[in-house]
């Protein structure tokens, strides 16, 4: 860069800070415009890394096989015994699997000092579970193999996802659940069962998950897994009968996939929508579930993200306008310059250097201004905001394209100014 | 000089003592005059100076520019106050008055006509013309009616829609004249009225002028062309601020 | 009668310029278009909700077991109890209530793909699928297993003109003999392409974009096109005791919560069952939705904002290109609280005209928005409240973004104007 246009950038600068009033005025909007796309920003962008985090905890080298949810009426009920799991171990043999099989209902449980139970989904499984879910155990531990099972004379040992514990006992921290005791009513008898431990919760986004999915009950294959809001009981706590499901880890990526093809040969795939209704067991990939179910949030999101695109752009056109009617005022000045030996190009890169400038200077005041509002805005609608340090990069780059679209027109628009008809009238 | 701009008359404008008494002062100058700052510099545009304009008079002002013709005329218009003196119009202390009574004296007595005819270039002709009335609060009926007859007199009716840029110097200068008419003031101020007409333009305009004089309006005209000034009854000449006999 | 020239006066300056105004306009059009769309969306769907539950299903839930618990899952009579004692829990009046079993699906050999289907209904089952009554009565208690009610289409598909009562039929692998004691009346269109979930099956985005995403959700789209056949005969549920499905009906706006707690009785009573409901329309029926409203108070406000801004800049320089025209009204008898009013007048033409586009936007929009949901009953309205709102508030700040240049208009000096520029 040659001083000459060092020079010309340094008036443009110099413009911007001789005129605080009017480079105020046009830096609020740009303000106002980056603060929108933080905002925006955080909640799609987010919450697009949210699930894609969370795909590590619904198990990343977990699939299942299960009963498909719907059958046709008159279709029964495909069985999922001790029969299918020892099939299962043979099939995936060689890969190296750890095979879970687990039992699952809603029961209504009940704690000291409240009448009304809650429901809850209730999961009997070997400790091996655990393993199928890569949530770490907040407080206490986890199941183990000696752990009594609940049964009516025998006071049972179970473990409690921390949204679970917080339904419970509302008021208190869920690491005092630890020690506490509940009541469980399953087949038509009470059980009591002593907490011995507490799961972390994961999810990121509880209070949209539970405003949106009641999620208490299997309309969806996947809300009683997903919801993390469950009790664990030994395997035994159920008396024998159908399992829900059997869940596999495997050790890597390739596994899953080989495991996949050798289920679907036997069972149907969860993703072909005509085999579901036959009857027969489904496998699914807990994985793939979790990326298709981002590619439709994203999808979602894109109205919304539409309305954010629509406020920039306004915010485009509101600068530009600003922007051409400084530059008319100011006719007398670039007259002046143009005779004092500016070329057309040094005009139009003056121009161009204000406006992003007051466009920049706007969009870093605009940034803590989108921060603030997005946690006000997550307060209000309980939807999950964040503000990570590279959307306030975006942010910034957005600000700078904003700036630069928005000088298009009153650059050129100064640069083709002819001097004589300027000055030919009576400078005031 | 032409025999024309000496024409005798009864009276001396310059002549101020007894000249308010008189029910036929319309314009009493006493000792007015104006000063402005520009930057750190003071301009005296008018130095003090007695004038007095009667009912019915026909006065051309000449001088060469920068003399304070236009300040002159400023302050008899009410657009400008004088730092020093009394200006009175029709027997009130212009001084006293506030500027919204000021703006109600120009909406109602004062007719303006000005060299590059100010008018309204989004408006069409009726609109500039019915500008005063709008401001009068005539309703809407009325005021249609009135800028119709003053378009019709200055002979315009063909162009009351249409706009300044499709008219010609000499139809927009009169279409000025029109929106001076409409208001039938008692003071009429032309300031160059045909200095951006040609002669054949510029001479309907002075007729209109005329005809506004002998109808009993009384005007007071600045021009720099001697012929022009030798329409009007008599001609004072201005010169640095200061008025003096032609 | 002056202001109204000075609000005409206004006018014709704004359609004079019409870029310059489009420009300036940018920001209070989208503010309150973005303004008012979701409410126009919202309301007009609640209307609809409200008007043509039954028709869309928005006052429906459907029940059957889970497949997938480890609890025992077979619906029986019994749980009609359950159900009823549930809904009646909170004072909630039921509409109807039935349950039904799939006893026979028949296929019409000349016309592949379409079935007959005959189902073991309890009384009251017709009412609670939503059904109204064309000729004849409704199924009593002590009707035996050889009369019938029958859907519009069943006449059709046994190749008959019409069907009324009295008339006998026997679907083909029917043990006996039935008689026709009452025929229902043809459902309406947009009821045969709603399913329990409250999606329009025939919407383009439903399997485009529908399907997928609940998939994704896990929800498995089950198998029951019988019941938006028109081609089902109901029989009274003799010596079965099992339910395939338990319908029921009552208020949209409290379907959500009335599964939810039928969902929990019959957890207690150890029975896994999944509720099927209008999945969107009791979201929109509710207050949940409405915490968006700050969402979009924000966008509108920041767009509101950078157009009062413009328009401030805007009319500030105004006051000074305007100086000569200015001076001409000042002279010809304005003061200066008339040019100070014209500005303001100005500005609030602009805020108006601005205000009143944004509207026709905001409506576009919600047409827009209300034709890619593939939910049926999503439609849209005028939100007269919220337009009138969004409307007042953009022509205050209109004003407020007015006022200075009015004051600087105000103070301008004639005879500045008047002189050679």
């Amino acid at each position: 860069m040659n001083r000459r246009m060092r020079s010309v950038i340094r008036e443009g600068l110099l413009h911007v800070t001789r005129h605080p009033l009017r480079s105020s005025l046009t830096a609020f909007t740009s303000a106002i415009a980056i603060a929108v796309t933080v905002n925006v920003i955080s909640l799609s962008f987010g919450m697009q890394e949210d699930i894609a985090g969370d795909v590590d905890l619904f198990g990343r080298h977990t699939l299942d096989v299960g009963v498909p949810p719907a059958l046709a009426p008159g279709v029964k009920r495909p069985s999922l015994g001790e029969a299918q799991v020892e099939r299962t171990r043979r099939l995936l043999t060689g890969l190296d699997p750890i095979v879970v099989p687990r039992r699952q209902r809603a029961a209504p449980i009940r704690v000291d000092g409240i009448d009304e139970p809650y429901r809850l989904q209730v999961v009997a499984a070997a400790p091996a579970y655990l393993r199928t879910l890569s949530i770490p155990v907040a407080h206490g531990r986890w199941l183990r193999a000696d752990d009594a099972p609940g049964s009516p004379e025998l006071e049972g040992t179970c473990c409690l996802d921390e949204a679970s514990a917080v339904r419970l006992w509302p008021q208190r921290d869920p690491a005092e659940a630890v020690g506490a005791r509940l009541e469980m009513r399953i087949d038509g008898v009470a059980r009591t069962m002593r907490v011995v431990g507490v799961l972390s919760d994961p999810l990121r986004y509880r209070e949209l998950f539970e405003t949106f999915d009641e999620g208490r009950g299997a309309r969806t294959l996947t809300s009683s897994l997903l919801s993390f809001r469950n009790i664990y009981v030994p395997a035994a706590t159920f008396g024998p009968g159908d399992y829900t499901g059997i869940s596999i880890v495997l050790p890597t990526d390739e596994a899953v996939l080989e495991a996949q093809e050798r289920l679907i040969a036997v069972w149907a795939d969860a993703r072909d929508l005509a085999a579901l209704s036959r009857g027969s067991l489904i496998v699914f990939v807990r994985k793939q579930w979790m990326e298709a179910l981002g590619t439709s949030t994203m999808q979602g999101s894109m109205v919304g993200n539409l309305v954010w695109i629509l406020v920039v752009l306004v915010a485009a056109v509101m600068i530009s306008t600003l922007n051409l009617i400084t530059v008319r005022e100011r006719y007398d000045e670039v007259a002046l310059r143009r005779c004092e030996g500016a070329q057309r190009r040094d005009i139009a890169l003056q121009i161009t250097v204000e406006g992003v400038t007051t466009a920049l200077i706007g969009g870093i005041v605009g940034l803590p201004i989108g921060y603030v509002g997005a946690h006000v805005l997550r307060e209000i609608v309980q939807f999950p905001f964040r503000f990570e340090l590279r959307y306030a990069a975006v942010a910034t780059g957005v600000a700078i394209l904003l700036g630069l679209i928005s000088s298009v027109i009153p650059a050129r628009h100064a640069a083709t100014l002819q001097p004589a008809r300027v000055l030919g009238r009576r400078l005031r | 000089m032409t025999a024309d701009a000496n024409k005798a008359h009864p009276h001396d404008p310059f002549l101020v003592e007894g000249c308010a008494d008189g029910a036929e002062a319309l314009a009493v100058l006493d000792g007015v005059a104006r000063t402005y700052r520009s930057g750190a510099v003071e301009v005296e545009a008018l130095k003090p100076l007695d004038l007095c304009v009667r009912r019915g008079d026909f006065l051309a002002v000449m001088g060469p520019s920068g003399s304070g013709k236009s300040t002159l005329l400023h302050v008899l218009g009410c657009l400008d106050r004088p730092t020093a003196g009394r200006y009175l119009l029709d027997g009130h202390d212009v001084a006293r008055l506030s500027d919204r009574e000021l703006a109600a004296v120009r909406n109602a007595v004062i007719g303006f006509v000005f060299q590059r005819f100010h008018l309204l270039a989004d408006e069409s002709a009726r609109r500039n013309v019915e500008l005063p009335l709008l401001y009068a609060g005539v309703a809407r009926g009325e005021r249609r009616q009135r800028a119709s007859e003053a378009l019709d007199s200055v002979g315009l009716s063909a162009r009351m829609t249409h706009r300044p840029n499709q008219m010609s110097g000499g139809e927009q200068q009169r279409v000025a004249l029109a929106r001076a008419l409409v208001k039938r003031p008692r003071l009429l101020l032309a300031d160059e009225p045909t200095g951006n007409l040609d002669s054949k333009a510029g001479e309907r305009v002075l007729q209109l002028i005329e005809d506004q004089s002998r109808a009993g309006t009384t005007v007071l005209m600045i021009t720099h062309d001697p012929e022009v000034a030798a329409r009007a009854e008599q001609t004072l000449l201005m010169r640095d601020g200061g008025l003096s006999r032609a | 009668m002056r202001w109204l020239a000075v609000l005409a006066a206004a006018l014709r300056r704004l359609r004079q310029r019409p870029v310059r105004t489009f420009l300036l306009l940018q920001g209070t059009i989208w503010g309150v278009a973005v303004a008012v769309f979701p409410s126009a969306v919202i309301q007009g769907t609640r209307e609809a909700a409200r008007q043509e539950g039954r028709v869309l299903g928005a006052d429906r839930v459907s029940m059957r077991a889970d497949t997938t618990s480890s609890a025992a899952a077979v619906l029986v009579r019994d749980d009609l109890r359950t159900v009823r004692a549930a809904v009646r829990e909170e004072g909630t009046a039921l509409r109807g209530l039935g349950g039904a079993r799939v006893a026979r699906t028949v296929p019409d050999p000349e016309q592949p793909g379409t079935l007959l289907t005959v189902l073991e209904c309890v009384v009251g089952t017709e009412v609670a699928r939503g059904h109204t009554l064309a000729a004849g009565r409704w199924l009593a208690p002590d009707d035996g297993p050889t009369r019938c009610v029958v859907e519009a289409g069943v006449a059709a598909w046994l190749g008959r003109a019409a069907l009324t009562p009295g008339d006998r039929i026997q679907p083909a692998g029917w043990p006996h003999e039935l008689e026709v004691v009452g025929v229902c009346a043809p459902r309406p269109a947009q009821a045969l392409r709603t399913n329990d979930l409250g999606f329009d099956l025939e919407h383009p985005l439903y399997k485009k974009v529908g399907v997928p995403l609940l998939f994704a959700m896990g929800i498995m789209p089950v198998p029951d096109d019988w019941k938006r056949s028109e081609r089902c005969v109901h029989v009274p549920a003799e010596g079965t005791d099992e339910l395939h499905w338990i319908f029921l009906r009552v208020e949209p706006a409290l379907v959500g919560d009335v599964a939810n707690r039928i969902r929990d009785r019959m957890t207690d009573a150890d029975k896994s069952v999944v509720m099927l409901y209008p999945l969107v329309l009791p979201l929109v029926m509710g207050e949940k939705v409405e915490r968006f409203d700050a969402v979009n108070l924000a966008m509108f406000l920041a767009c509101l904002l950078m157009g009062a801004v413009v328009m401030m800049n805007l009319g500030l320089l105004s006051a000074l290109t305007r100086a000569r025209e200015i001076a001409i009204r000042r002279t010809e008898g304005a003061t200066k609280a008339d040019i100070a009013l014209q500005f303001l007048a100005e500005g609030l033409m602009l805020a108006l005209v601005g205000a009143g586009l944004g509207c026709v936007l905001g409506m576009g929009l919600a047409h827009l928005r209300a034709s890619l949901e593939p939910v049926a009953g999503f439609t849209w309205t005028f939100p007269v409240r919220e337009a009138l709102v969004a409307v007042s508030v953009a022509v205050v700040i209109g004003l407020l973004a007015s006022l200075l240049p009015a004051l600087r208009a105000a103070s301008q000096d004639p005879v500045q104007g008047l002189a050679d520029e």
